[in-house]
């Protein structure tokens, strides 16, 4: 097309086809006068203004002298005065900046017996310890302290490119930008791969589609076949849509390289037309059922339920199996029901999530809590709503706990997923045990409250309510213990049984005069 | 400039992102170290990584409901990997990380294999080195039985895995620096003008945001400048367990250990998740015995209040402190048995003694009385022959100049005694570092040496067995103060220099460091880093092809004298002529 536009034009063939690609766009590119012409037009005066810049940054300036002054502050010390030195070759003419340059507006006035400005350092500034003014922060530090160089600019700022060496305190140098850095330099190449890719999908997608639509075809065919012809000549039909290579061309086979034989007979598949073998063992062609060709396909709707159970099954090659199949077979899986232990890990990942998300605010009611207590008066509604959020805590705790157990005991896994499962249950039991920490803090700030606003009249619910609670808590404690006896057990760590099972002991005790107390009502 | 940190930095990028699905990381045999060095199982779980295994197993198993996570060197060989991978898809998705640089036809071969779409990122994420402490990195070139030397120089292959760890060095840590080498060795010159082209290449790559007050150095040292502190014994915690046992990526075996209990057959030394090892790393060995001491009886009055449990509110205290027992009481026996048999060791080889004697060759003059001590030693049977090669290379090295001197007596001895094995290592030590390789001096000879170890003696030496200061400090303190000499540490040449003041003395503070020491380094030269870091403005990483102790700095002399390959004359020449 372009070369028919060219001729159409006239124009030399010599010219660079970017050119000829740039009108043939539907708009042409509007002539480089109008602008120029536009901004001339409001007049002379503006005119001149947008012809002065500043020749280093290429800032627009009003005034002549504005550019000057600009200059001056700007480009002062950096660029222009480089040039001139490389051109004067009189490194003398630019007298050394010391630190007397910057500025020291900001320095603070030393006080009689002053100790050193740096945190947490106690040394009294003198001719001892020294005495030295930060130049960025301006305050005084003793020597050790302030042994830190780091170029600051005129104003005392930090400034890397141009700036003067200065003496800074500790704080300042070990705060500057990019100090604490431990961010390592990364590259994303996810665009450029994907680029290069897309090039490759493209031709793998239209072979895909080639030799899907011949399986349709073939399948399609075979069932007409079936439905209308006699059983005895199908072959002419199918080998309509590929010309089959010819056995002589192939004495062994591509995919698994025997030699075909009277026994390894040759075939042809039926998508490409190639020669293969038919072994069962190597699987390098198989036969497959039109059924499932139709379902793998998703042809079902074409032929809702008139397909025939017996037609002609069609031979199909390896390579071409994998070809039309492997994506499909591929998203398949990605897309199928997943194992039980991986449904039991997404239960706990939400279970997790909503812990995570509980704590924060749990945390906050019991810092409340705690805060009001410490004032006199006293809200029960605050405890009742630090109690539930507990409870509801408690409840997933519990949930979650189960879930652990239930991937604890899940058998017949691959080694794969054992090892999986085995992680699995470690990350939750380290879970647990990290977070339901903060959660007995709780009963000690309750329990005293829960009791303490009323104690002229001990309602027994109340009391009851308490004791429950105590209860409840030391049967987790006691729990906990026992889950580390059993791990100290398997570490064969000894020496740390002997206080866990004298605290069981004390635990038992203790539950033991609760439960007395509270009769019946200890199993809510 | 912690190199800990941005490695862990680097791994937590990768496996950060929380989908809410189970992950699995593959890495390979180079990545494999680096993860485990800068991050721990528990980290991992926690950020959802269930399952991690190598990319070169082929017997893994489909899961295609994980995503994978890909942390490979981009070596020929793990690309090859990864292209069959992403052919044959074993997982859902793949987000894939280099450690280096990976070049466009790697990348052009793996968006080919990636048929099924299943990569969701690609990115470089320079973490090219194995971050021991937070100031030393090493390659373990040498773990495979790899020689880094060949034909009078760089094994090629050894030369470009260094470049290209030292370029992913300098971008983890966003340095672009001056680079500076000693002059006398051809190895240091190589790699400082391959790295300094590789940093021309990847202009962009360098282009760091934040600007920095003064350009960093890269200083590239040979370790034949300097062997004596790789033959000296050292007496620093983390240095003693190299030297007596060996660390191998800050893992230690112990199974030779007589009576050793099963959980502590392999142990972890890491500065980041060990605070009794983080404060006492550097610490020699007397203090350590000091500290172990406190440590224990810490621990013991922790157990003491652990048993006079009485009350609920106590039992409530020791719930809650438990988790941090154990793991107190876990890291007690784990010191207490390292630093246990680090004794044993130290007395059985008295090791001691002749560690007095070598601090005495290298640190002061008395020849008669050493070459006598040095006999006694050769001629006892209790000690090691490593120890009698060492002192015998010592001697060797310290009274190379020295006329009529009894190398060759002493030579002859240490055949009588340990075999001919014993001479021809010692032999290579000599010839690896001998005056004529080096290009400062180790020996403080003369008037002013004479003089200053008369103060010295007035003064009272501190510590007998440390009197010894590795050569790097003197280098470092010069380089800070702007007096390193060109003509022994030049620049690479085409890259210039800073700023110079009116009287020809460069304006610009020295205040990023990075040390690469061709050959190895060795601990005890980490414990100097540490120090100078601690106390001074400067920041300083040090690193080198591997980390070595005496013995592995023996077998690398022979591994290099082996190929034939000193500069002038063959090894056996110039051994007539020393001798």
């Amino acid at each position: 097309m372009r070369k028919k536009r060219v001729i159409g034009t006239k124009v030399e063939p010599v010219k660079e086809p970017k050119v000829v690609q740039t009108s043939a766009a539907p708009t042409p590119p509007p002539p480089p006068t109008p602008p120029v012409v536009s901004t001339a037009s409001p007049g002379p005066e503006s005119h001149s203004a947008t012809s002065l810049t500043c020749p280093i940054c290429e800032e627009t300036m009003l005034t002549l002298m504005q550019l000057n002054r600009h200059i001056d502050d700007v480009h002062g010390d950096g660029k222009v005065k480089g040039k001139t030195r490389a051109s004067s070759e009189k490194p003398h003419t630019k007298p050394r900046p010391t630190d007397e340059m910057v500025t020291r507006r900001h320095w603070k006035h030393p006080g009689p017996g002053q100790t050193c400005h740096y945190p947490d350092c106690k040394r009294k500034l003198g001719a001892r310890n020294g005495s030295r003014h930060c130049r960025h922060c301006g305050n005084i530090f003793c020597h050790g302290h302030s042994r830190y160089r780091m170029k600051l600019s005129r104003d005392a700022h930090h400034q890397p490119k141009g700036g003067i060496w200065c003496w800074v305190c500790k704080t300042c140098y070990t705060g500057r930008e990019g100090y604490n850095d431990t961010t390592g330099t990364e590259r994303d190449l996810t665009q450029e791969f994907k680029k290069k890719r897309q090039a490759k999908i493209d031709i793998q997608e239209l072979s895909v589609n080639k030799l899907e639509n011949r399986l349709r075809r073939l399948a399609e065919e075979s069932i007409e076949n079936e439905s209308s012809g006699p059983w005895w000549k199908p072959k002419a039909a199918v080998t309509a849509s590929v010309p089959w290579q010819e056995d002589s061309t192939q004495p062994n086979c591509p995919e698994c390289q025997v030699k075909f034989t009277f026994l390894i007979r040759p075939h042809h598949c039926r998508v490409c037309g190639k020669v293969v073998c038919g072994q069962t063992s190597t699987q390098c062609s198989l036969p497959v059922g039109v059924n499932i060709l139709i379902n793998s396909l998703d042809m079902k709707e074409e032929f809702s339920d008139t397909i025939p159970t017996d037609c002609e099954p069609i031979r199909i090659c390896m390579t071409c199996k994998n070809t039309v199949f492997g994506r499909r077979n591929f998203q398949r899986d990605v897309n199928s029901d997943p194992s039980e232990l991986l449904k039991l890990y997404n239960t706990m990942t939400h279970l997790t999530t909503s812990i995570e998300n509980m704590m924060p605010r749990f945390q906050k009611e019991l810092e409340e809590t705690i805060a009001s207590k410490k004032m006199a008066g006293m809200h029960p509604k605050d405890i009742l709503a630090a109690s539930k959020l507990r409870k509801r805590l408690l409840d997933t705790f519990s949930q979650l706990d189960s879930a652990a157990r239930r991937v604890g005991a899940l058998e017949g896994l691959s080694p794969t997923e054992e090892r999986i499962q085995q992680q699995i249950y470690t990350a939750a039991v380290s879970f647990l045990q990290e977070k339901m920490l903060p959660l007995k803090t709780l009963p000690k700030v309750l329990g005293s409250e829960a009791t303490a606003p009323e104690p002229a009249k001990p309602r027994p619910p109340a009391n009851y309510k308490a004791l429950q609670q105590q209860l409840v808590v030391m049967e987790e404690q006691r729990f906990m213990v026992e889950n580390m006896m059993l791990e100290a057990k398997q570490r064969r760590k000894y020496d740390e049984l002997g206080p866990l099972e004298m605290s069981v002991k004390d635990l038992d005790k203790e539950i033991e005069i609760l439960r007395k107390r509270l009769g019946d009502e200890a199993f809510v | 400039m912690n190199v800990t940190e941005t490695g862990k930095e680097y791994i937590t990028t990768m496996v950060g992102d929380k989908s809410g699905k189970l992950k699995v990381l593959l890495l390979d045999g180079e990545t494999t170290p680096i993860v485990s060095m800068c991050t721990t199982q528990s980290s991992l779980l926690q950020n959802e990584v269930y399952l991690i295994d190598r990319i070169d197993n082929p017997n893994r198993e489909k899961q295609r409901h994980l995503a994978c996570i890909v942390f490979i060197r981009p070596s020929n060989d793990s690309i090859a990997k990864l292209c069959e991978e992403l052919r044959n898809p074993r997982y859902a998705s793949y987000e894939l990380y280099f450690s280096n640089v990976v070049k466009k036809s790697q990348l052009e071969r793996l968006a080919e294999s990636d048929d099924y779409e299943v990569v969701k990122k690609v990115q470089e994420s320079f973490a090219d080195f194995l971050a021991v402490n937070k100031d030393l990195f090493n390659f373990s070139l040498t773990r495979n039985s790899l020689s880094i030397y060949s034909d009078g120089g760089w094994n090629p292959e050894c030369l470009n895995r260094c470049t290209e760890s030292l370029q992913a060095v300098l971008l983890g840590l966003k340095l672009r620096p001056q680079i500076r080498y000693d002059a006398n060795s051809n190895m240091a010159r190589k790699l400082a003008e391959e790295l300094a082209y590789g940093i021309k290449q990847e202009e962009n790559l360098f282009n760091f945001k934040t600007p920095r007050d003064s350009a960093p150095v890269l200083l590239i040292l040979d370790r034949k400048n300097d062997p004596l502190t790789p033959l000296l014994t050292p007496w620093s915690y983390q240095a003693m367990v190299h030297e007596f046992i060996g660390i191998d990526n800050n893992r230690v075996d112990l199974r030779n250990t007589p009576e050793i209990r099963d959980e502590l057959k392999e142990i972890v030394l890491s500065q980041n998740d060990d605070p009794f090892f983080a404060d006492n790393m550097y610490h020699n060995f007397g203090d350590l015995g000091q500290s172990i001491k406190d440590y224990v009886s810490h621990y013991q009055s922790k157990t003491q209040s652990n048993m006079d449990i009485e009350s609920i509110a106590d039992m409530k205290r020791f719930v809650e402190e438990y988790p941090e027992f154990r793991r107190l009481s876990g890291n007690v026996s784990k010191h207490v048995t390292l630093v246990g048999e680090l004794s044993r060791i130290v007395e059985k080889g008295q090791h001691l003694d002749v560690s007095e004697l070598e601090q005495t060759l290298v640190c002061s003059d008395s020849h008669n009385d050493s070459l006598k001590q040095i006999q006694q030693i050769i001629a006892a049977p209790s000690i090691s022959m490593e120890n009698k090669v060492r002192l015998v290379a010592l001697y060797g090295l310290r009274y190379e100049q020295k006329d009529n001197n009894s190398l060759k007596l002493l030579c002859e001895m240490l055949g009588q005694y340990e075999g001919q094995d014993a001479v021809q290592a010692a032999q290579a030590v000599i010839n690896f570092a001998c005056l004529a390789q080096r290009q400062e001096a180790l020996f403080e000879e003369g008037f002013i040496a004479k003089a200053k170890g008369n103060i010295m003696g007035l003064k009272g030496i501190q510590n007998v067995y440390t009197q010894h200061r590795p050569l790097l400090e003197k280098t470092l303190t010069n380089l800070v103060k702007n007096k390193l000499r060109e003509a022994t540490h030049p620049y690479v040449r085409g890259a210039g220099r800073g700023p110079v003041s009116n009287n020809g003395v460069y304006e610009d503070d020295v205040q990023e460091v990075v040390v690469f020491i061709v050959g190895g380094v060795t601990y005890e030269e980490a414990r100097l880093i540490a120090e100078i870091n601690s106390q001074s403005s400067v920041r300083i990483v040090l690193g080198g092809t591997s980390i070595v102790n005496s013995g592995e700095f023996i077998q690398e002399c022979l591994d290099q004298n082996h190929r034939g390959l000193l500069r002038g004359a063959d090894p056996e020449t110039r051994l007539r002529q020393l001798i």
